[in-house]
């Protein structure tokens, strides 16, 4: 048997009466990878604060390698070998890698002068450990979301590590990078390093873990060996409950009137050129394609955030010229977008204030009138904290309070407080648990079978084959392929999305 | 259900920021008539009253342009350059419609061109209301060559002019006080409930959401800038009449006066947060202050120690006060 690095034995603990972690054990052995799952609010941060030292456990032991370990704070944790890699990335983006890799080491130093140059070379030395060709001199700034990650398992490793927790480090890197991390895990897992492994997305755990540990309000539901467990059993733990279908049926065929068509659209950047698309009454249609190859300024300038050079834009059978967004918005073409925390929410406010934040001529008291209809924003509000089952003490409750999977659903509320036509939806899941996203998703075919025009955007295959009846795979700013029908499947969207099938291509014409 | 609603406004009130303002005043008011017999004499309540209704105004416009995320420092200089120009008007043989009507006219203006400045050319609200700050000062000093205009002889033509700044209706409520009251009243009920002061919370809450939620920004931000100089124009038209002419140093630190009010009334600096009431009530306490030092005859040139000190203790009051609800909450 393997060295167990890590173990928890009975840790409780509670935030006033909420008790957020009842009893939990765990432990990680040398060189597993080791996920842990479970809903939004199941206690996984909870967890992982306590085993780096941001929150003090009510009562229970940790032991690290045997040895009991009192974790007082979070630079105690690494100097016991623990590191952590958070779901959004902490860096400092006007200073170099090797400053980043080193903050708590500078931050330590009490001398008046650093060797940037030891630093630097250092830095590489752990930088090449886990990927080749990042320069340790370089800016934060100036590199991709992937490579920053690197840069913060760097930070992590650089104090000798031996236990490493990544939060949903997925969440917001494309297909291709995630590759590239699954490979520097394989990597560290060869160097007896023991990871916890965060996530939502299933098909990831039985890719990547060795063992998965679900978590239910709180409570630690079972261990498995990945091997020996089905995907059925790990949503139902989480769930506590059946969930039969994780996605909705599909539409058998369409023939909706068409509600929006686009033509040759380009825009000003050159971010995406010569696109054209119809989207049919009562359709679902996805919109797949690595981060960047232009998806989402396809959407922001269909609804005017951004300016085209060229195409048109035709909804219900009107053009849309350089009308205003809100014009666009209350004409019934919504579109929501994927960073919910800069560009979808008011952290501040009250779930009420946010929902009511995009038609806001819903809740006037007359066309003419200045005046708010309060009422009629709170019964909005409550209808949306009813319909998709949010989970907050109230429509006073403050938006940035709530859990990310709460979060996003209060922004998806907030398109249907008029009723739309066209919805275009950027990552409508992201971050969000098993059961939230089904509701979801349930919520979104319901709304096509009323007869909207639904477009989704997302990273995540699994969603965009389980939802979509049409799908447009994108790849540098052009769209490469349709697919319908049985071609909906994660071959013939990657062979597209990554650009294989031009390889094939080549391959024949030579 | 009924009661339940009913412990929520409960719950509302408590929480309020105003209540506790509301409290600090009355405490502090009944102390002061205790210390020194003079609090409590209408004659001195109406001199603290007249004299917040200039303040108060420029603190309104404040609170709005804070509201939407900015800021704005040349309050003070805009209501002192307004009136120089006003003053001009009159002394030039205008009557006090055409003189009213340079005035906001121009702040109008002033407002829209700090706005534009700060939306299309991306600037902060520090840096170009520092600027139009002193450029402003420097405009009176420039135009007036340093000395005090003079309207006492040009007001004696329009006593009911007079009345704005210096008239007393039922012989004893102040009239720049009323206007002051009617815009506050007024700006507090549409700060509530009305859809363009929400497009204004919107916006200083988090400028991009705004934007993706189909809120022309830009537009925001400059009727917001526009508002705080118009307020600064109406104090200058009160505070013109009520010295019949226009002291150079007029409005001196009002900005500072109208900043700390607001934030004691419960404004954040980072936008999207505060009321007009509350902000009204942070100058009351203030001017109580100010008040009570002088009725208590504390040297002058200890004063603006003791106010300074008295607004830190308040916002580190506040923001403690704010955790501690934030960890009852969690």
């Amino acid at each position: 048997m393997a060295d167990v690095l890590l173990q928890l034995r009975g840790i409780s603990k509670s935030f006033g009466n909420n008790q957020v972690l009842k009893n939990v054990n765990f432990d990680l052995k040398a060189g597993e990878v080791h996920s842990v799952i479970g809903e939004n609010g199941a206690g996984k941060s909870t967890m992982m604060n306590i085993i780096y030292g941001l929150l003090k456990a009510d009562s229970g032991e940790i032991y690290i390698e045997g040895k009991k370990a009192d974790i007082k704070d979070c630079q105690d944790a690494q100097h016991q070998g623990i590191g952590f890699v958070h779901q959004e990335i902490a860096l400092c983006p006007e200073m170099t890698v090797a400053q980043n890799v080193f903050m708590s080491k500078i931050n330590g130093m009490r001398t008046a002068s650093i060797d940037y140059k030891k630093l630097n070379e250092e830095a590489q030395k752990i930088m090449d450990s886990i990927v080749e060709g990042i320069d340790a001199s370089r800016l934060v700034e100036h590199l991709s979301i992937s490579n920053q990650q690197v840069v913060e398992i760097a930070r992590a490793l650089s104090e000798n590590c031996k236990i490493l927790i990544l939060d949903e480090p997925t969440a917001s890197l494309s297909e291709s990078e995630t590759e590239a991390l699954f490979a520097i895990m394989r990597r560290l897992k060869e160097r007896g390093i023991g990871i916890i492994y965060i996530s939502h997305r299933l098909s990831e755990i039985f890719e990547q873990c060795d063992r998965v540990t679900v978590l239910r309000d709180g409570e630690m539901i079972n261990t498995y060996a990945v091997k020996e467990v089905e995907a059925k059993q790990l949503v139902n733990d989480m769930a506590g409950r059946e969930i039969s279908n994780l996605y909705p049926p599909k539409l058998e065929e369409n023939n909706g009137e068409v509600l929006l068509k686009v033509t040759d659209l380009a825009d000003v950047e050159g971010r995406f050129r010569d696109i054209s698309f119809e989207l049919r009454a009562g359709e679902i249609l996805g919109f797949s394609g690595l981060v960047g190859s232009g998806r989402t300024e396809i959407m922001e300038t269909i609804v005017n955030l951004h300016r085209k050079k060229s195409g048109t834009v035709v909804y219900d059978n009107e053009e849309l010229g350089g009308g205003k967004t809100s014009d666009i918005y209350s004409k019934g073409l919504v579109y929501m977008s994927e960073d919910r925390k800069n560009l979808g929410l008011f952290l501040d406010m009250d779930v009420e204030k946010n929902v009511a934040s995009m038609h806001r001529d819903v809740f006037r008291r007359g066309k003419k009138s200045v005046l708010i209809e309060a009422a009629r924003e709170s019964d909005a509000a409550r209808h949306a904290i009813a319909l998709l089952n949010i989970k907050c003490m109230g429509k006073t409750h403050r938006v940035g309070d709530l859990s990310g999977g709460n979060q996003q659903k209060v922004m998806v509320t907030k398109l249907f407080t008029k009723t739309p036509k066209v919805v275009i939806m950027d990552e409508p899941t992201r971050g969000v648990d098993v059961g939230a996203k089904s509701e979801i998703h349930t919520y979104l075919r319901w709304l096509a079978n009323q007869g909207m025009g639904i477009i989704i955007v997302s990273s995540e295959l699994n969603e965009i084959i389980g939802m979509c009846d049409r799908v447009l795979v994108m790849r540098e700013g052009e769209i490469c392929a349709q697919a319908t029908g049985d071609d909906i499947n994660s071959n013939y969207i990657m062979n597209y999305a990554s650009g294989a099938y031009l390889l094939e291509k080549q391959a024949e014409e030579e | 259900m009924e009661k339940t609603e009913k412990k929520n406004s409960l719950a509302k009130l408590k929480g309020m920021h105003e209540l506790s303002l509301i409290i600090i005043i009355l405490v502090f008011g009944v102390i002061l008539s205790i210390a020194s017999p003079l609090f409590m004499t209408w004659t001195n309540i109406r001199t603290v009253l007249s004299g917040m209704s200039t303040d108060g105004l420029m603190t309104i416009g404040m609170a709005v342009v804070l509201i939407s995320g900015g800021l704005d420092l040349s309050v003070g200089s805009v209501m002192c350059l307004s009136m120089v120009l006003g003053a001009q008007v009159l002394l030039a043989g205008g009557n006090p419609f055409m003189a009213c009507l340079v005035i906001l006219v121009f702040v109008a203006a002033f407002g829209w061109l700090q706005g534009m400045m700060i939306t299309k050319l991306n600037l902060t609200h520090f840096i170009v209301t520092l600027c139009t700050m002193g450029m402003a000062r420097g405009l009176v000093l420039g135009l007036t060559g340093g000395r005090s205009l003079s309207l006492l002889a040009r007001l004696e033509d329009y006593p009911w002019f007079k009345i704005v700044g210096q008239g007393l209706v039922f012989d004893f409520l102040p009239m720049q006080l009323i206007i002051f009251l009617i815009v506050a009243v007024a700006m507090d009920f549409l700060t509530r409930k009305s859809s363009p002061m929400r497009l204004v919370f919107y916006t200083g809450s988090n400028e991009k959401a705004a934007r993706y939620s189909g809120i022309r920004v830009d537009r925001v931000k400059i009727a917001a800038c526009m508002f705080c100089s118009i307020c600064a124009g109406l104090a200058g038209i009160i505070y013109m009449v009520k010295f019949s002419g226009c002291p150079v140093t007029a409005g001196t630190g009002a900005e500072m006066t109208a900043i700390s009010s607001c934030v004691i009334g419960g404004c954040s600096m980072n936008g999207g947060k505060g009321t007009i009431f509350g902000a009204v009530l942070g100058l009351t306490l203030m001017s109580m202050v100010t008040n009570a030092m002088n009725l208590l005859s504390v040297p002058s040139t200890w004063q603006q120690f003791i106010t300074y000190s008295i607004l830190l203790v308040a916002v580190v009051f506040d923001v403690i006060s704010q955790m501690r609800s934030k960890k009852k909450a969690a």
